[in-house]
C-alpha cells in the first residue's frame, strides 16, 4: 500500500484547485435553486442533505445513490411540484447532477494519471481524487445556490 | 492501518457492483417497456428488499426475500395457467424481475465477483494414496475456509449491490413515470 507523500499531496491539492477554478458549476447551482427552492418555503433542507452526503461519503457511489434516491422517491401526484425531477432543457436537474458527477469521476482518472499514480491507489487513485473533486463541486453548487437564494430570482 | 486504508470492498469493486446493478435494472426496463410498465414491482416492495438486505446476511436475503418473491410469482402464474384463466401481467413481470435478480446473484456478475476473490482449492486427494487421511483433512480444512470466505464476500457485496440496485430502480421508475404518466399505476392503485 502506498504511503501519503507530502509532496504528492501538495501536487494533488494544486491540481484539484486548478480543476475547480476552471469548472465553477454556476449554472448547476442556479438550476438546483430553481428546482428545489424557487417558490418553496423549504429552501435549504435538500441542499444541506446533498452537502452532508457529499462531505461524509466514503464511496463515490454514496453520492450517486443519494441523488437517484431523492429523484426516485418524489411523488407522482399531479398536485406535487417536481423538485429533483424538474426538467430544464429536456434534462431533469437530478440527471444533470449525475451527469456532472460522471464527468468529475472521469476527470479524476485524468488527474490521477497526471499525478503518475495507479488508478487504484488508496490515497491518490481515481476515487479518492473523485471524492475531493465532488466536495469542491458541491461547494461551488451550494455557493451559487445560496447566491440565488439571496437574490431571490435565480438570475446569474 | 490509516484512515484511508483500503476498505473491505474497494472503490473499484464498488464501481463494478454499481455498474452491474445499473445494467440489471436497465435490461429489465428494456424488457418491460410499453404497456407492461404498469405491472412492474413498486417502490414499496423494493424498499422492503433494501431494508432486508441491510439487516440480514446475504444468504437469507436470497432465500427469504428474493426466492420467496419469485416462488410466489411463479405459483400465481402456474395457478392461472392450471385454471386456464388469464395470467395477470403483474405476476408474469414479477417472475421476470425476481428471476433476473436471482440469476445475477447466483450465476451472474455478483457470483463471479465473489468467486474471483477466493483462493483456489488444493487438488482433491486420491483414494488409497499413502497419506490419504492427512491430505483429506487438509483438503476439508481448505474447503471450509474457502466457504467461509465466500460467505464473507457475499455478505459484503449484497447490501451494497442491493442499495445500488434499489436506488437505480427507483430512479429509472421515476423517469419512466414522467415519460409515460398514463402507463404507470400509482402505489395506491397497485395496493388496491
Amino acid at each position: 500500500m502506498s504511503e501519503v507523500q507530502p509532496a504528492r499531496l501538495v501536487a494533488l491539492a494544486r491540481l484539484v484547485d486548478q480543476y475547480l477554478d476552471q469548472n465553477t458549476f454556476a449554472e448547476t447551482g442556479r438550476l438546483l435553486w430553481q428546482a428545489l427552492a424557487s417558490g418553496s418555503d423549504e429552501k435549504m433542507s435538500q441542499l444541506r442533505g446533498l452537502q452532508n452526503v457529499v462531505y461524509s461519503a466514503t464511496r463515490f457511489s454514496d453520492i450517486i445513490d443519494f441523488i437517484k434516491n431523492q429523484m426516485g422517491k418524489e411523488s407522482s401526484k399531479p398536485d406535487r411540484k417536481p423538485r429533483w425531477t424538474k426538467e430544464d432543457g429536456g434534462e431533469m436537474v437530478g440527471s444533470r447532477l449525475l451527469r456532472e458527477l460522471g464527468q468529475v469521476r472521469n476527470d479524476a482518472a485524468k488527474l490521477a494519471a497526471e499525478l503518475g499514480v495507479s488508478p487504484d491507489d488508496p490515497h491518490f487513485g481515481t476515487f479518492p481524487i473523485a471524492l475531493r473533486l465532488a466536495r469542491g463541486w458541491v461547494r461551488h453548487v451550494a455557493a451559487h445556490y445560496l447566491y440565488c437564494t439571496a437574490k431571490g430570482n435565480g438570475g446569474s | 492501518m490509516s484512515a484511508l486504508a483500503k476498505p473491505a470492498i474497494s472503490h473499484e469493486d464498488d464501481e463494478l457492483l454499481l455498474s452491474t446493478a445499473e445494467a440489471v435494472v436497465d435490461e429489465f426496463f428494456q424488457q418491460v417497456r410499453g404497456e407492461r410498465l404498469r405491472d412492474i414491482p413498486g417502490r414499496s416492495q423494493l424498499r422492503g428488499l433494501l431494508g432486508y438486505a441491510a439487516n440480514h446476511p446475504a444468504q437469507r436475503v436470497l432465500e427469504d426475500f428474493i426466492r420467496h418473491q419469485l416462488t410466489r410469482a411463479v405459483r400465481a402464474v402456474k395457478a392461472a395457467e392450471d385454471d386456464r384463466s388469464r395470467v395477470r401481467p403483474k405476476d408474469r413481470v414479477a417472475v421476470i424481475f425476481w428471476q433476473r435478480l436471482e440469476e445475477e446473484i447466483v450465476r451472474g456478475r455478483i457470483f463471479n465477483w465473489v468467486e474471483k476473490g477466493l483462493p483456489n482449492l488444493p487438488e482433491r486427494p486420491k483414494a488409497r494414496s499413502a497419506n490419504t487421511r492427512e491430505l483429506r483433512a487438509a483438503f476439508n480444512k481448505a474447503r471450509k475456509h474457502r466457504e467461509q470466505l465466500r460467505q464473507e464476500r457475499f455478505n459484503q457485496a449484497m447490501p451494497l449491490f442491493v442499495r445500488h440496485f434499489v436506488c437505480h430502480y427507483c430512479y429509472r421508475l421515476k423517469q419512466a413515470e414522467i415519460r409515460n404518466p398514463t402507463l404507470v399505476a400509482t402505489e395506491e392503485e397497485k395496493s388496491s
